[in-house]
């Protein structure tokens, strides 16, 4: 199998002093392409470290093993990092994280600026995006002039628009409404049907509906959904319901 | 591929300036600040420089420039013992005996009464064995100089001062004649106004030759016609005034006869004195005016990149989303570096501007006397460039390596 990531024995500690946090503990994954995998989990039990490093934004312990799209992720260097970024990864934070000072279209274009593709095709690119995810009528405004939905497309579509293999999502719906929760689920099936790798931190049922594969984290430990049981012991019923029914309607 | 290759150069500093544009406009009142506190800081250095500059075209002028390195020799007035004054028989004797001698002057000076077909009045006729123009500094604006043999002669012929020419032949005096004390004079030239204050007594004067004045314009019993009123010994480069001072005074003792115990029969002047004394405070004031303007400067300075810093530090969390979606290190430190070149450019064209109009001002109120040009807004320029240069990399250097990571989670 060809995995885009794949790791295993990934480790993570904080350190402040004395003290220290275990955030991962000896995970190991492999996430195939054009998927969509999901990871839920209490608040604290790290999911958002996992995919901090998975998207290169951080580095992990080096006793670990990391490998993003074929590449070793402990060996690279700042500058390596940053390239493989900009090449593989694409980014949907829970609070879309848009440059307020900047029209939407030019938020949306800036990822193929720092490719140093010129400003015309730029804003053509972001401009079919746009149309993609239905603001194409927003693209002059600022993005402070947009909804909570809104933002988040256009943040979906900013992170898209350099074609990444892997476009990572944290909470992406933590802050909307269930209407605009499930378009944006919507347009994160499609990307994955079109050969993305999309990773989601969630605590959105919906999202876990639609999902290929789930992982559940517990304290830094992470283990594949294959029951409904796990997860209701983790107390996310709800989850746990949703899973059961999926699979019960043959999912998966 | 070289078309390639320029293109994506120029997509990258086009979109490099850009930023830094945006990055300046986006936020105007921090923008104003950091531009505003370097450009009072240039200013003060743009002020410090125009004055001393004016302070040193005054000294300039203070004396013309033979001055600085010459004796003039006069009668001792205070002396018991009477020698007269040099006469012209010593110039060889002076010119032997005194190393590094670029030349000697004689002058010869009296006030004489003076008529012209327009009006009667007295005048200074100055007869000058030598080139005048040496202690003189003036040109002929109009008609000749005296030539070389005409000033060792007793032609009837003189030269006349802006103000002499302008009062005694209100239509033009050239070829003119005028009577000195009773003998009639041909006007062969009208010299130019003086340029340094020494020499605007000349201004208002008469310029003959040395024997014509002494025989016929200002025949006098107290002098004999080969009697000076002074010398000027001009000593070369390389030539020691105190040393020249003291093989003239022993020179003229030995022709007069005067031994060394006896008081000096003649004066020796050193005219450049006035001039290094006027130097000397320039240097005064120029290195107080200097440390004004570097304390100034470097207020300006540590607050301009207080607010470069700080501001850097308030964008951090602008900086990570920028690295999250895919800028490099370098691009992020060009663009702030970018900015902070921009931002000293300002500040330094804003602060030239200041520190212009501040001279202007000055030279307005008070009267003083700066020098403003193109050079010295090229050095406020500099300035400010060269400010946002050394203060905008560090910040923007360090902000960009750290991982984004630690800044988006919060
Ligand atoms: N930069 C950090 N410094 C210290 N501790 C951290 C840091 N990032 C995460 N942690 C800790 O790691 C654990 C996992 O955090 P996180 O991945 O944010 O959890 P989740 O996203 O699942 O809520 C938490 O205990 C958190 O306090
Ligand atoms: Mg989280």
């Amino acid at each position: 199998m060809n995995w885009v990531i794949h790791a295993t024995n990934l480790n993570r500690t904080f350190r402040h002093g004395h003290e220290q946090t275990t955030a991962l503990c000896d995970v190991a994954l492999s996430i195939p392409p054009a998927s969509m995998t999901v990871f839920v989990g209490a608040s604290g039990s790290g999911k958002s470290t996992l995919l901090a490093l998975i998207g290169l934004l951080d580095r992990p312990d080096t006793t670990s093993q990391l490998r993003i799209a074929g590449r070793c992720a402990l060996t690279m260097s700042s500058h390596d990092m940053a390239e493989a970024r900009s090449e593989l990864i694409g980014f949907l934070f829970q609070d879309a994280k848009l440059i307020e000072r900047m029209s939407v279209v030019e938020n949306v274009a800036l990822p193929l600026a720092y490719r140093g593709i010129d400003r015309k095709t730029r804003e053509r690119r972001a401009l079919a995006w746009l149309e993609r995810v239905g603001l194409a009528s927003r693209a002059r405004l600022s993005p402070c002039k947009l909804s909570g939905g809104e933002r988040q497309r256009a943040a979906l579509a900013r992170a898209m628009i350099a074609e990444p293999k892997i476009l990572i999502c944290d909470e992406p719906t933590a802050a909307l409404d269930e209407g605009r929760a499930s378009e944006l689920n919507g347009l994160l099936r499609d990307v994955a049907s079109g050969g993305t790798a999309v990773l989601i931190a969630t605590h959105d049922p919906a999202v876990i509906e639609r999902a290929d594969q789930a992982y559940l984290l517990d304290r830094g430990r992470l283990a594949q959904v294959q029951g409904g049981d796990a997860l209701r012991d983790c107390g996310l019923r709800n989850m746990a319901a949703v899973w059961s029914h999926r699979q019960s309607a043959g999912g998966v | 591929m070289t078309r390639l290759r320029f293109s994506t150069a120029w997509v990258r500093l086009s979109d490099t300036l850009r930023f830094a544009l945006w990055g300046l406009l986006s936020r105007p009142v921090r923008s104003a600040t950091v531009v505003g506190s370097l450009a009072a800081g240039v200013a003060a250095v743009v002020l410090a420089v125009g004055i001393i500059r004016g302070y040193g075209a005054a000294a300039e002028r203070a004396a013309y420039g033979v001055y600085a390195r010459s004796l003039v020799i006069r009668e001792n007035v205070y002396s018991l013992d009477r020698y007269g004054p040099p006469i012209l028989s010593d110039i060889p004797r002076l010119q032997d005996a005194v190393e590094f001698v670029d030349t000697i002057l004689a002058w010869r000076m009296a006030r004489v009464a003076a008529r012209s077909d327009e009006l009667s009045g007295e005048v200074d006729v100055f007869g000058v064995y030598g080139d005048h123009r040496i202690e003189t500094g003036m040109e002929v604006a109009e008609g000749r100089d005296l030539s070389y043999e005409e000033a060792g002669s007793a032609n009837r012929v003189c030269l006349l001062g802006e103000e002499a020419a302008e009062r005694f032949f209100p239509g033009g005096a050239l070829g003119e004649s005028l009577s000195l004390g009773g003998i009639s004079c041909e006007v062969i030239g009208v010299l130019e106004p003086s340029q340094a204050r020494t020499s605007d007594r000349f201004d208002r004067a008469v310029i003959a030759p040395f024997t014509a004045a002494a025989r016929y314009f200002q025949p006098t019993e107290y002098m004999a016609p080969d009697e000076a009123s002074w010398m000027t010994v001009v000593i070369g480069p390389g030539g020691d005034l105190h040393d020249a001072r003291v093989a003239a005074d022993r020179t003229l003792r030995r022709a007069r006869g005067v031994p060394m115990s006896r008081p000096t029969p003649y004066s020796y002047d050193d005219p450049g004195a006035p001039r290094r004394a006027v130097e000397r405070e320039r240097a005064l004031l120029g290195a107080l005016l200097s440390a004004i303007a570097a304390v100034s400067m470097l207020a300006a300075l540590i607050g301009y990149s207080g607010v470069l810093m700080s501001s850097i530090n308030e964008r951090s969390r602008e900086i990570a989303t920028r690295m999250a979606i895919g800028a490099r290190t370098r691009q992020i430190v060009r663009q702030f570096f970018a900015e902070s070149l921009l931002s000293g450019l300002a500040g330094g064209g804003l602060g030239g501007l200041v520190g212009i109009g501040l001279c202007i001002t000055l030279a307005r109120i008070w009267d003083w006397e700066v020098v403003i040009d193109g050079q010295i807004f090229l050095i406020a320029l500099a300035l400010g460039l060269g400010s946002g240069a050394v203060c905008g990399l560090a910040p923007a250097w360090r902000v960009s390596t750290a991982m984004p990571w630690h800044v988006l989670r919060q």
